[in-house]
């Protein structure tokens, strides 16, 4: 007990203190954020419209109902070239598997064997692809969006899953290929060596030794791609209006019921809010301490 | 011939075959060697040659693209791109003297939000730092701060919409009367409001990676600190910082470069419906999310004139971090 208030005194200065109230403070606003959320997702359709609900009461009567008309409210309108008709709540959320999976697999494989190639087998042209990847991250060239676009419609790409999938397949976004090169600069050379001594080709000792032995790192930069990937809905806005996905449809949901008398939606939009974020948080859950290791065993160079 | 010749003739060869056997032996090993590095050289080339078309297509040719079509119009009747000259530029700098130009409005809004988020970065520090000496309850601040990362933005910003909106302006009226207007609705409050949510959000994006590399500072250098008296904010300032500095010349690069691409979450809130608040990102999206052909123009001609304004101080904050880097090591 004396250890205890010992330990206790000793974080008793205003550093901590003040770190430790706005953490409180952040800590409040999230959980109010999501739990207002939760609890409009709870109210009935009519509680607004004839039980003079506000946005700050309670539920009159509490129900899981706006969970089930999630899925027959939730609607996207598709283009008349692309189709016609709506996309429902249900084929949405089949599109953000395929979105967030596929750009998540194609991303981190293109980022895991390039890092791969350029430290554990000497090239000269290993100099170039690092340059590239450094070149991408400090030159700030902004705005080549509209290229972008025209370039993917002239391909007959935009609105293609192949398309999507094409433009995410990089290793010069983000920080992922400074880990993999990190993770793999440690990864000791002696079972290449022995492994080639043993006959087994390149291929092989990539597939069945290297890769292998990071699968920890593969998997947890896998989920984080998957999870932004699940959460973007401005690129399948762009990119793929087509196959419109949940985060998309969400949001375009939300701007056409909004504004006027159309607050009674919320319900409807909350219970599929809370949809989308259901996934993420059970994966979170379960895949904890991954996401929240360590890294950058190997340090990390910039 | 003779035994004796036939046998003198034997030893000749011998020895002729002795004397060349090293020079067949080194280029028989020479010869194996090139053909494993020619099968190294193929599978290199198989796996590399994806990622760096990709890259030459997506990236390069995209950007030189982009820097053309800033010198472009698109004609409506033959639905093709011609030839403008400065067009676009004319109509940037034009739209930059208007008091209330929306691209004028966008590049100020963007440097007010970069400064903003520049007065964040001992925060941004300290508390990761906080995690990292496990000061009361930072098991459970670390994983709720990383939470944001994870989260749907789009959908945390509409709860935050309807919360400041909605919901404090109706407990403020029922519980004292007072009427508060809606945050971001308010043309007044739009801007804190918004930049308070992304500040919101970007606080713990950088927590795990700090707390990784702060995770391996060694103990007895810690240790040592502490018999020499430091207090928590001086270890920051003398051990911990020079020895993560590079990770977080990293993220202050980024942060300047990414100053005019920073929407504010402003589409989130208000679709292109945002005029009276506006940043040069926002703006720039707002022209191409309709993939509408004569905006690509003015969006690359605006994106050329950004990456213009913004490549010196970006390279000056290499510079200025590769020169403040204490290179400290682990």
């Amino acid at each position: 007990m004396a250890k205890k208030k010992f330990k206790l005194m000793k974080f008793m200065n205003p550093y901590t203190i003040v770190v430790f109230i706005f953490l409180v403070m952040y800590s409040l606003v999230l959980f109010s954020l999501l739990g207002w959320g939760f609890i409009k997702s709870l109210h009935q359709f009519d509680d607004f419209i004839l039980g003079g609900s506000k946005a700050s009461s309670w539920p009159n009567v509490w129900t899981l109902d706006n969970y089930m008309k999630a899925f027959e409210y939730i609607k996207v309108p598709l283009a008349r070239k692309y189709g016609g008709g709506s996309v429902y709540f249900e084929e949405m959320l089949f599109n953000s598997l395929l979105y967030a999976a596929g750009c998540a697999t194609v991303g981190t494989l293109t980022t895991c064997i390039v890092a791969y190639l350029t430290v554990k087998h000497r090239f000269a042209f290993n100099k170039v692809v690092v340059g590239i990847f450094y070149f991408v991250w400090l030159v700030p060239l902004v705005g080549s969006s509209a290229a972008n676009i025209k370039l993917m419609t002239n391909l007959n790409l935009i609105h293609t899953w192949l398309g999507v999938f094409l433009m995410k397949a990089n290793y010069v976004t983000g920080m992922s290929f400074l880990i993999f090169r990190s993770v793999f600069s440690s990864l000791d050379d002696g079972y290449r060596e022995a492994a080639l001594i043993d006959g087994a080709s390149h291929f092989k000792i990539m597939v069945q030794i290297c890769l292998p032995l990071v699968k920890t790192t593969i998997i947890t930069m896998w989920m984080m791609d998957f999870i932004a990937a699940w959460n973007d809905y401005s690129t399948p806005m762009v990119y793929l209006q087509a196959n419109p996905t949940a985060a998309y449809g969400l949001y375009v949901y939300n701007q056409n019921k909004s504004g006027g008398g159309q607050f009674a939606h919320v319900t409807f939009k909350v219970a599929g809010f809370m949809v989308l974020l259901t996934p993420i948080i059970v994966l979170f859950a379960i895949f904890k301490d991954k996401f929240m290791g360590n890294l950058l065993e190997g340090g990390l160079k910039g | 011939m003779r035994i004796t010749e036939i046998e003198e003739r034997v030893e000749d060869v011998a020895a002729e075959t002795a004397a060349v056997a090293p020079a067949i032996a080194k280029r028989r090993a020479v010869g194996s060697m090139s053909k494993a590095r020619r099968r190294e050289t193929l599978f290199y080339t198989a796996f590399i040659v994806f990622p760096i078309i990709q890259f030459v297509v997506f990236y390069a040719y995209v950007n030189f693209d982009s820097f053309l079509l800033a010198f472009q119009s698109y004609d409506e009747t033959t639905l093709s791109y011609k030839w403008a000259g400065w067009k676009n530029f004319k109509n940037i700098f034009v739209d930059l003297s208007l008091e209330f130009g929306l691209m004028r409005q966008g590049y100020l809004t963007a440097m007010l939000t970069w400064v903003m988020n520049l007065c964040l970065a001992p925060l941004e520090l300290l508390i990761p730092f906080y995690i990292y000496k496990k000061m009361p309850g930072s098991g459970w601040f670390k994983v709720l701060l990383y939470m944001p990362s994870i989260l749907s933005t789009m959908v945390l910003g509409l709860l935050y919409q309807y919360v400041v909106d909605q919901v404090i302006p109706e407990i403020a009226f029922s519980s004292s009367g007072t009427v508060v207007e809606p945050l971001l609705r308010s043309v007044d409050s739009r801007y804190w409001a918004a930049w308070g949510f992304s500040a919101f959000m970007k606080l713990g994006s950088g927590i795990l990676l700090y707390t990784s590399e702060m995770s391996r500072i060694p103990e007895s250098l810690v240790e040592y600190g502490h018999l020499e008296g430091c207090t928590p904010l001086k270890e920051f300032w003398y051990v911990t910082l020079p020895l993560i500095f590079p990770l977080y010349s990293i993220f202050l690069i980024a942060t300047i470069k990414n100053v005019f691409v920073d929407q504010l979450n402003l589409y989130t809130f208000f679709g292109k419906g945002s005029t009276e608040v506006t940043t040069i990102g926002y703006y720039k999206f707002c022209l191409i999310v309709d993939r509408n052909p004569s905006d690509f123009p003015l969006a690359s001609a605006l994106g050329l004139f950004s990456t213009l304004i913004i490549l010196g101080p970006t390279l000056f904050a290499r510079w200025l971090t590769n020169k403040l880097d204490a290179k400290a090591q682990f």
